[in-house]
């Protein structure tokens, strides 16, 4: 139930306001993103940095693997208890809170769930390169990119509302676009408050991910180096 | 040095080496940055939330309330919150807990201190957030309803009932390890359904409404909201008068302040016996 509660305020505030229903099904689909967001966060961008205060960092560049394999296995052994997380969370809400979820297409939601996680977790080795030469700052970087990035991604309410121009710039973090797809998918009130045709917003995912992808694997070869002349790979409590 | 003189002692050094590891992070700019950020964009959250179902406008009295109940309950993350991580911050990530803990100073005394920082960067965040609201949204203080007096008391005794909780989830944090149960997660998220911060309680079905009224934060969040915009909007304390809805919550504080004390020392004795104070998991 856990997860559950910290998003059924939202819930309760939109019953407040008299709001459509499927608007509970925002927040429902919001908050089973969320864990999404924050793993990356804390468990792929903010990794290196987590290895390095604990002494660890030095035992990974020195074994012969790629640095983003590391990442990707990290991501990939916590995506087990996150993907549990959501499905417990889209389950409690249908259950505890009546949200219907009639998904028009299955293929579209289950590519926009997938072409969302790529872009998710590629940009979040992308954000690993630049915490290998942050110190304490990391901790607050990583907080400040939490509440602000619910607002700008649209999770708990269609992102067009923030207005088109600030929805497209927000488009850069993949949330935006695969929350707003899989809200189209889902609801009806989606559908007619979508950013994009769902089509085009999976294209853009698509070219998202492989973006990030090549720009993560160059990145963390620049950073690294740098890191190692500014010998900041083992400095730790700064 | 009297023991007076020398536990506030303990508390104001407390409280700077808070502000330090809040502040020293960063440029004084970026430090701003980060400062306002965040705050506002837990806020617009919400606004937005209520722009699109109602077409934006923000003029009414349910915003207002909305607005103002979110505002205040972010001292809840601050200093109830603030209070207790301080525990894990120290033990796993500076490991200074220990050297803490074995000098001749009052713990008790050392988690207040780094409360009141918490406390500070809390009453920034609201201001910031009550000036943004007033400015940007029409969220307006009308100097005829204002009660300066009401608002300092109910947030005197809120701050303080924050501390309280705040030292027995401290004494709970010393048992456990940062990558157990999500307790401050699933606290937070109790209290922010729970308290009537962002919607009436009679919202919710009826034993978790009764939930609301039986918490302090409840009362306090009402008696500011009262404070400042001259009306509540909890339909059951509807009849109660702002002397009786203080009265209520100035009991709820006294009768929470000697358990929590209570539990955070019995607590810190357990962690102490069992050697948990230089408990390191490397989470």
């Amino acid at each position: 139930m856990l997860p559950l509660v910290s998003i059924s305020a939202y819930i309760f505030v939109y019953r407040a306001m008299g709001a459509p229903k499927d608007y509970e099904g925002f927040v429902v689909l919001g908050g089973a993103m969320t864990p999404f967001w924050l793993a990356v966060l804390w468990g792929m961008a903010s990794q290196f940095y987590w290895e390095r205060e604990s002494g660890n960092l030095e035992l990974y560049l020195a074994a012969p693997i790629s640095r983003m394999s590391i990442l990707a296995g990290m991501a990939a052994g916590s995506m087990i208890t996150i993907t549990t997380r959501a499905i417990a969370v889209v389950a409690l809400g249908a259950v505890v809170f009546g949200v219907e979820f009639a998904p028009r297409s299955w293929g579209a939601l289950g590519l926009a769930f997938v072409l969302t996680m790529a872009a998710l977790y590629c940009m979040g080795m992308l954000g690993a390169s630049l915490f290998l030469l942050f110190g304490r700052e990391a901790w607050h970087m990583v907080n400040l990119f939490q509440e602000p990035i619910y607002l700008v991604s649209g999770f708990f309410f269609p992102v067009r509302a923030l207005g088109r121009t600030i929805a497209l710039f927000a488009s850069l973090i993949p949330l935006t676009l695969g929350l707003d797809a899989m809200r189209q998918t889902l609801f009806p009130e989606g559908a007619a408050q979508g950013l994009l045709p769902v089509g085009l917003e999976l294209a853009i995912l698509a070219a998202l991910a492989a973006v990030f992808f090549l720009l993560a694997g160059r990145a963390l070869d620049y950073m690294e180096n740098r890191a190692k002349r500014e010998g900041r790979l083992t400095l730790r409590w700064q | 040095m009297n023991p007076l003189r020398a536990r506030l002692a303990t508390i104001a050094a407390a409280g700077k080496l808070g502000w330090a590891m809040e502040s020293n992070w960063a440029d004084p700019f970026l430090f701003a940055v980060y400062f306002l950020v965040r705050p506002i964009a837990t806020t617009l959250i919400l606004v937005v939330m209520y722009k699109v179902v109602t077409d934006g406008r923000t003029g009414t009295p349910f915003f207002a309330a909305l607005y103002i109940g979110n505002a205040f309950f972010q001292y809840v993350g601050q200093v109830l919150f603030g209070v207790s991580s301080a525990v894990q911050e120290d033990r796993e990530h500076y490991q200074m807990l220990k050297y803490i803990w074995s000098a001749p100073v009052s713990t008790l005394d050392y988690l207040i201190g780094r409360g009141l920082t918490k406390m500070a960067t809390g009453t920034v965040a609201v201001l910031v957030t009550l000036a943004f609201g007033w400015v940007f949204l029409g969220v307006s203080f009308d100097a005829g309803v204002v009660r300066p007096l009401l608002a300092l008391a109910a947030l005197a005794l809120g701050l303080a009932l924050l501390v309280f909780l705040g030292l027995a989830f401290a004494g709970i944090e010393l048992n456990r390890t940062h990558g157990q149960a999500p307790l401050q997660e699933g606290a937070a998220g109790v209290l922010y359904l729970c308290s009537g911060a962002i919607f009436p309680p009679e919202v919710m079905p009826g034993p978790l409404a009764a939930l609301c009224y039986a918490l302090p934060t409840t009362w306090w969040i009402e008696a500011l909201r009262r404070a400042l915009l001259g009306h509540g909007w909890c339909g059951a304390l509807s009849n109660w008068s702002d002397g009786a809805i203080l009265g209520v919550l100035a009991l709820q504080v006294t009768l929470f302040a000697a358990p929590c004390v209570w539990l955070y020392k019995v607590l810190d004795r357990r962690a102490r016996r069992k050697n948990l104070i230089d408990w390191t998991t490397g989470f």
